[in-house]
């Protein structure tokens, strides 16, 4: 994959335009309603001090602290109300989709989650600075997209920046893909424009993105809350934070409008659609359930292996899933050697009633500079049923012949092809009933 | 870019700085001659650096602050963490001296670091020795790299020879202190919230625990040679310190100790082109060479001045793509895809590569080829 | 046995390669049985181990009620069928009473739902063997409910267990569960009772005096074999003259690590057919000059006797069919794969052969450990390009690792480079 994507970049550079290096997206085209956040935080205190959120395509909402490290919450709790909302709904209707724009933005969440979340219990001592519910459920909200974050094959959290980067690849060098205006840029040239680079660069000097005011408003806003802190006046003071509120809002209005065009440009270069019912009901109901009853953040041993056990699972679907729509996913696998084409060319079954059953097919493997198959390795054909164990393979002057044990699937074998084939995709995880029989045995709650 | 506000680096950054890339003669150079950057920046390339430069205010503030909690009440978080980090009964158990308060460095700051470096190397001698009432923790202590010296004597790093950790720790078992570092960069779940900031102050540490061996060494040749160092971050909760974790960073120690003859390298060569007549950095850099690396960028103001430079054409794209062109432009690919015969061996596993890349892309190798050479 | 009945309901036995834990197992599992009447429960991590202990714990014990649980679906190898190793595909036909149970961990699971009411496991010891390759999360709590006693018993030395998933929020949780069962369950707080073993049978005692420092740093270990016992002779002299020669000379005069250095091309080969070509060269001139062990008045036999390992797939494959094409049936394959088996001689292909810069995955500690110690008598090196010069070059990524956790790159790195010092101070290094 690497050498594909190097080799994408400089053609993207000789266009001077984003070159697509996958056939599909990997994420379902965005359901009818969306919902962004946008936050603006301190540098160094990770503390939100303004945030943007609503529907991509409108104008956001925007609340702002004007000094946030007073620790007062209580300007979020819009922004909780409407996340919330937007959650519980959309998990009825059909899917949700959050799109943040880059990793500064998704950290930020994650910190406010590990701070928020946790507030209800650890109570500071001033009931002023206390966190209303809305806001330590804003923080288990902010978990939960954390964690979903993290589950392979995904559909509902969008970081802006990464999505971008999992399908084209631009021709600058890949730490300045981390901005997104500068990503933009490049994603929305057509081949064959000139000043792409220049224009990215720009973007990148004069605007941070990355959940952060720029420089100059940073600064001016320390200049106004200094001058706020020896102001005698109500009435300039109130201006004064008036001031602050605007450069708030303006960053966050300038880094909403940045993720509205990324978001545009990704979509409208017009990959083909990416089709995961099955993943996108599982999340779904993964958030549906979490949004009812609040489920504690466990990290212990038997939480994590369920957890571990459906992210291998996903992601097995969703990587099988990917290369059946899109010959370029599968082309990527093969080069790196772990798919391969080839026909079958014996098929023998063990005569019904004879025990043990040892039903075998014979390969006949395309050859490819890199190829990952040995003993005891199980394929599956890209988006058929049939699955069997590597017996045996060797080398012929046109590619491998293989044998294959088969373990699912006999009755739709048959002598043809070529057929593409992958690895295994991964069983379902273990019941629950495991894990409770577990904890049982060993006296855990 | 984070750089002091006078745009003048310590030397601990200095060492930090041609660690993280010791083949390029320019960033040592900046760092050896501690002019302010973005005034090398004007005088290189011509005009003004438009980026942001400098750490922002509301890191210095919360730095400063994380600080100053730590060190309150005789260093009672510090102790804290240093109590549950070695098995200590508690904070008291923990003695602690403060050089900060001792020899406050103000005025001619070489004599005053001069005096805190005399006081840590008689703490360090003390508790080697097994003296009585030597002290677990030590702010601010100086420590001195004598690496960090040119042939004449002379600091390396101008104006600048030594070291000033946050802390240093006593190893009661070994009798020798462990050096660390305190920083308001918030960590959850083991994660340094700020990317690049860990990598950092890990080399940091390095920086001294590396100058702490010299100092051992000086005292007795078998000293044990040290490679831990202690971290405290800040957690995800207002300013309050995070557990102390040691690590063992003989990695980081390995890439500070190969930037000191990177360092002075330079120094020969910016002496001899002083010799040659030439006195301003501005007027050296041509001379000095420069390597672009993907690390460059957020960390060296003059990445935008190297990525322009022919020499780092192929740099400028990335360290996937000059693997993918084995040193080659794309036009001398171009060239070898259309010799007739056999190629050698390398050539061939080059062409290859591209070729199987380009079909996976969708499009044909003379076609790939010719747009891109 | 004796910790066992002190109390400790967990013991942690560290082995370094060679030592006999798989025998250590076997007895353990043999004693429980016979003294105590206990039923024992033994896991291990891929099916060819679970297979092997069968049928070298049925040989050894015959005596002693033994069953092979295998997945639902399964069918029995022909080695288990031809032994007539009873095996079950469902935990209800468990036999009563005491004796050895063995199963993969992952198909162990599943006998979970078979502890009865109010018991506190299905077995009186359970026992994971090569416990350093399986991870916490099959190897810890599941394992913990079924047997009240657990005996763990691997090698710190060997390849970690690894994940190609994300893994953050995996590692930053309170219990790791990607992590080997040991060492979570060591730095759980979980109270163990560690012992050591401290001598290898595999190893001669000049590859102890290499590997050991580099690769066990905290298991001190002897050889239990004499250096004269493990050396090699060879009837035919070396005519050629060659590397190869050479390298096999200095073997014959005790080294029992040598390696041979193919000049660097300036890039790294995925596939390196020179370095599978001189592979075969060498199997076929230790077959030419006649090997043979005196010690054991055996002929060495390069179809049976040799490995040949390389760290990956692609290489593998090739140099299986040069093997092949000269009728030379040895055992080629990855390191991951012939980990906990041995020979007498292993042909390897350095990890950072014709590597340009060394990265975390090539400097692991494992493969090379694993790589350095199959062998009972000698390993022959094959490498591209200087190693020093790779190392030399290395740049270390200070931001890789988690806050707090083990710099295994730097670990790697150092193992690395002190295997390779030895060997060119030794003059073992020929080009």
């Amino acid at each position: 994959m690497k050498g594909v994507v190097a080799a994408a970049r400089l053609l993207a550079k000789a266009r001077q335009s984003a070159v697509r290096v996958v056939g599909s997206y990997d994420i379902r085209h965005d359901p009818e309603e969306t919902f962004a956040i946008v936050p603006m935080r301190v540098v160094g205190e990770e503390i939100i001090q303004a945030v943007g959120y609503g529907r991509l395509g409108a104008p956001p909402q925007v609340v702002v602290e004007h000094h946030a490290l007073s620790r007062r919450t209580a300007f979020l709790i819009p922004f909780a109300n409407a996340l919330d909302e937007y959650l519980t709904r959309a998990v009825d209707l059909d899917f949700p989709r959050i799109y943040i724009a880059n990793a500064p933005a998704l950290e930020l969440l994650t910190v406010m989650a590990a701070r928020y979340e946790n507030a209800g219990r650890n109570l500071n001592p001033n009931p002023a600075l206390r966190p209303s519910h809305e806001v330590v459920r804003l923080g288990y909200l902010c978990r939960l997209i954390k964690d979903i974050y993290h589950m392979p094959g995904q559909q509902i959290v969008v970081v802006m920046t990464e999505a971008i980067r999992r399908h084209f690849v631009t021709g600058q060098i890949p730490p300045k893909d981390g901005h997104l205006g500068a990503l933009t840029e490049w994603l929305a040239a057509v081949a064959g424009a000139t000043g792409t680079q220049a224009r990215a660069d720009l973007r990148a000097l004069h605007f941070p993105a990355a959940a952060m005011l720029s420089r100059e408003d940073d600064e001016a806003v320390e200049s106004i809350l200094h001058k706020i802190k020896k102001s005698k006046s109500a009435l300039t003071r109130q201006r004064l934070q008036a001031d602050i509120e605007h450069l708030q809002a303006e960053s966050v209005l300038a880094e909403w409008s940045m993720l509205q065009e990324a978001h545009a440009a990704f979509w409208g270069r017009d990959l083909d659609a990416s089709v995961h019912p099955d993943i996108t009901k599982q999340n779904t109901s993964w958030l549906k359930y979490r949004l009812e009853v609040v489920v504690a953040r466990s990290r212990r041993a038997i939480a994590m292996s369920q957890r571990y056990e459906m992210h291998e699972y996903h992601a097995g679907l969703h990587k099988s899933a990917l290369i059946a729509q899109d010959s370029m996913r599968f082309e990527h696998e093969r080069v790196d050697g772990n798919a391969f084409r080839a026909r079958i060319s014996a098929v023998r079954k063990t005569p019904r009633g004879v025990q043990p059953k040892d039903h075998q097919i014979d390969l006949t493997v395309d050859h490819q500079p890199n190829i990952r198959l040995r003993l005891g390795h199980r394929v599956q054909i890209v988006g058929g049923e049939l699955v069997g164990e590597v017996r045996m393979v060797k080398r012929t002057p046109v590619g491998y012949d293989a044998t294959l044990s088969v373990l699912a699937g006999i009755d739709s074998a048959a002598i043809g092809g070529p057929h593409r084939w992958a690895d295994q995709v991964p069983g379902k995880p273990f019941t629950q009933k495991y894990y409770d029989k577990i904890k049982s045995v060993l006296g855990m709650s | 870019m984070s750089g002091a506000a006078n745009g003048r680096i310590t030397s601990s950054a200095a060492l930090i700085r041609t660690a993280v890339n010791p083949d390029c003669d320019l960033v040592a150079a900046i760092a050896l001659e501690q002019e302010s950057e973005p005034e090398i920046y004007r005088q290189i390339v011509g005009r003004k650096y438009e980026g942001e430069y400098g750490i922002r205010p509301s890191l210095v503030r919360r730095g400063a602050k994380f600080e100053i909690n730590n060190h309150a009440n005789d260093a009672m978080p510090l102790r804290k963490r240093i109590a549950e980090a070695f098995g200590y009964a508690g904070p008291e158990d923990v003695l602690v001296r403060d050089l900060d308060k001792e020899e406050p460095v103000s005025g001619h700051v070489h004599i005053g670091n001069l005096r805190r470096f005399r006081k840590t190397q008689k703490i360090v001698l003390n508790a080697y020795r097994r003296k009585a009432d030597i002290p677990d923790l030590v702010i601010h202590p100086t420590l001195e790299l004598p690496l960090l010296k040119a042939p004449d004597g002379q600091p390396l790093i101008r104006g600048s020879r030594y070291l000033n950790p946050d802390f240093m720790v006593l190893h009661r078992a070994l009798g020798v202190y462990l050096i660390g570092d305190e920083k308001s960069f918030i960590v959850r779940d083991d994660t340094v919230v700020e990317p690049g900031k860990l990598d950092q102050v890990r080399r940091q540490i390095a920086s001294g625990t590396l100058a702490m061996r010299h100092e051992l060494q000086s005292i007795d040749r078998s000293a044990p040679i040290i490679s831990d160092g202690l971290l405290i971050f800040a957690s995800p909760y207002g300013l309050s310190a995070s557990k102390m974790v040691q690590e063992n960073l003989a990695g980081e120690i390995r890439q500070i100790e190969n930037a000191i003859p990177q360092l002075q390298r330079v120094a020969v060569t910016l002496a001899t082109l002083r010799a040659q007549g030439l006195h301003q950095l501005a007027a050296m850099a041509p001379h000095l060479n420069t390597q672009l690396r993907e690390s460059c960028y957020g960390r060296c103001i003059m990445v935008q001045h190297c990525e322009q430079l022919p020499q780092n054409a192929a740099a400028a794209l990335g360290s996937d793509v000059q693997k993918l062109l084995g040193g080659k432009t794309p036009g001398e690919i171009a060239a070898l895809a259309a010799t007739a015969g056999l190629l050698p061996r390398r050539e061939t596993a080059l062409l290859e590569g591209i070729k199987q890349a380009a079909h996976v892309l969708g499009i044909d190798i003379a076609t790939y080829l010719q747009e891109v050479a | 046995m004796q910790a066992f009945a002190k109390g400790d309901d967990r013991v942690l036995v560290d082995s370094p390669p060679g030592a006999g834990k798989t025998y250590l197992v076997e007895q353990t599992c043999a004693r429980a049985v016979d003294d105590q009447r206990w039923r024992v429960g033994v896991g291990t991590n891929t099916r060819n181990q679970r297979d092997d202990f069968a049928l070298r714990f049925k040989r050894r014990f015959p005596h002693i009620p033994l069953q092979v649980a295998l997945a639902s679906k399964e069918t029995p190898s022909p080695a288990l069928t031809a032994e007539s190793v009873p095996a079950i595909n469902n935990f209800n036909y468990l036999h009563n009473g005491a004796g050895v149970v063995v199963s993969t961990v992952h198909r162990h699971f599943y006998g979970v739902d078979y502890i009865p009411r109010g018991a506190s496991g299905l077995y009186d010891l359970m026992v994971a063997d090569e416990a350093y390759q399986i991870q916490y999360r099959n190897g810890g709590l599941p394992l913990d409910a079924l047997g009240r006693r657990r005996l763990m018993v691997g090698d710190p030395g060997q390849i970690s267990p690894f994940t190609e998933l994300d893994a953050e929020i995996f590692e930053s949780a309170r219990d790791h569960i990607l992590w080997s069962l040991p060492l979570e369950v060591m730095q759980n707080g979980s109270a163990v009772h560690r012992l050591a073993i401290n001598s290898s049978r595999r190893l001669p005692p000049d590859t102890v005096r290499i590997i050991q420092p580099a690769l066990y740093p905290n298991l001190r270990f002897s050889a239990a074999s004499t250096d004269a016992e493990r050396r090699i002779a060879f009837v035919a002299g070396g005519g050629q003259a060659d590397v190869v020669d050479r390298a096999l000379d200095t073997i014959a005069s005790g080294a029992s690590i040598v390696a041979i250095q193919l000049p660097d091309v300036g890039f790294e080969l995925g596939v390196d057919d020179e370095i599978c070509d001189l592979a075969v060269e060498v199997a076929e001139r230790i077959r030419l000059r006649r090997a043979y062990w005196p010690h054991e008045r055996m002929q060495i036999d390069i179809n049976t006797d040799l490995f040949y390992m390389d760290s990956h797939v692609n290489s593998v494959t090739k140099a299986q069919e040069k093997f092949g094409s000269r009728s030379i049936t040895l055992r080629a394959d990855t390191p991951n794969v012939i980990q906990g088996q041995e020979t007498l001689i292993s042909i390897i292909k350095h990890p950072l052969s014709s590597m340009q810069e060394a990265d975390p995955f090539h400097l692991d500690p494992g493969r090379l450990c694993v790589m350095l110690s199959r062998h009972k008598l000698a390993c022959v090196v094959l490498v591209r390009g200087d190693i020093s010069q790779v190392l030399g070059n290395y740049e270390h990524d200070a931001g890789q690792r988690l806050l707090g956790r083990e710099d295994l790159a730097w670990r790697g790195y150092s193992a690395h480079q002190q295997i390779w010092n030895s060997l060119l101070l030794s003059g073992r290094v020929f080009v």
